[in-house]
């Protein structure tokens, strides 16, 4: 059986790349804004709306609608269902690299 | 060599290894702030022992600084924010400190019990404890040495005469804040982009 028949082990959700980096970004901080994270990633709005929409339907992360002033933002953080997503996927990415580490 | 697969997946690894540390930065960029209150405390002193109507110096740059620091504060939000329980705990010390140096000056001025040495000791001590604090929370042994100077300017503030302290305050604020404060924004400015 080659490394790469373990790739499905893999959970898509969390592996599409501007998602994980999302999830990477929230577990390193308590809650998020939109902007911020568009910076971070350097993705466009359209883009990173689909795709946090994609994690917020797995819920993995969750999403708070407020008003700064006249301004809605919206406000991410990492449930925790997200976290175990994200902890599973490195530790079988580990695994399938293994000796390539 | 790494197949195309493996490399993929070598590049997820370090992908999240970077954004980590790319959300960690996020509390990290402080130093505009500590010149500010480093540079404005400085303006005041000069400015009520030389300036023109020495009893505008302080509600002035005090003024001027909250402003000046309510406009990047609120500059920086428009460009996206993030909170960490780190960054909150952060911002409740230096809050804290800010509020009671305020209330303290607000008080003392208002009730017109001016005894120099006493509010001497106290601003320098809030200030201390605060980079005391925010230094162990960090673990940041520059922000530590910060700490020292305010708690020696403290010490200092017990056993000198009372004119000499203004020259104690202005020594821990070149030290204290604006040196630490200049060297924090070349640092952050030098590793904006690694």
């Amino acid at each position: 059986m080659s490394e790469i028949s373990v790739l499905p082990e893999l959970d898509p959700v969390v592996h599409g790349q501007l998602r994980l980096a999302v999830l990477a970004l929230l577990s390193g901080v308590d809650t998020a804004d939109f902007k911020w994270l568009r910076d971070k990633t350097g993705s466009t709005d359209g883009n990173l709306g689909a795709n946090l929409a994609r994690l917020e339907e797995a819920r993995y992360i969750a999403v708070r609608r407020k008003f700064i002033g006249k301004k809605p933002a919206s406000i991410y953080r990492l449930t925790p269902a997200g976290r175990k997503a994200l902890a599973t996927y490195v530790s079988a990415l580990r695994k399938v690299l293994g000796p390539a580490l | 060599m790494y197949d195309p697969e493996q490399s993929e997946l070598l590049d997820r690894l370090k992908l999240i290894e970077h954004m980590m540390v790319e959300g960690r930065r996020t509390t990290e960029r402080w130093g505009w702030m500590f010149l500010l209150w480093g540079a404005g405390p400085l303006l005041g002193m000069w400015w009520e022992s030389r300036g023109p109507r020495p009893e505008l110096a302080w509600p002035v740059v005090t003024l001027l600084c909250m402003v000046v620091n309510g406009v990047a504060v609120r500059a920086r939000r428009r460009r996206g924010t993030a909170r960490s329980t780190v960054g909150a705990a952060i911002s409740a010390v230096w809050g804290s400190a800010g509020a009671a140096m305020l209330v303290l000056a607000l008080a003392a001025a208002w009730s017109g019990m001016l005894d120099l040495r006493a509010l001497y000791i106290l601003f320098f001590a809030l200030a201390a404890v605060a980079f005391t604090a925010s230094s162990i929370i960090l673990r940041w042994g520059p922000q530590f040495a910060a700490a020292l100077v305010w708690w020696a300017a403290t010490l200092a503030a017990f056993v000198l005469p009372t004119r000499q302290l203004s020259l104690v305050a202005a020594g821990a604020l070149l030290l204290g804040s604006v040196t630490f404060g200049a060297w924090l924004t070349y640092r952050e400015w030098k590793y904006a982009d690694e």
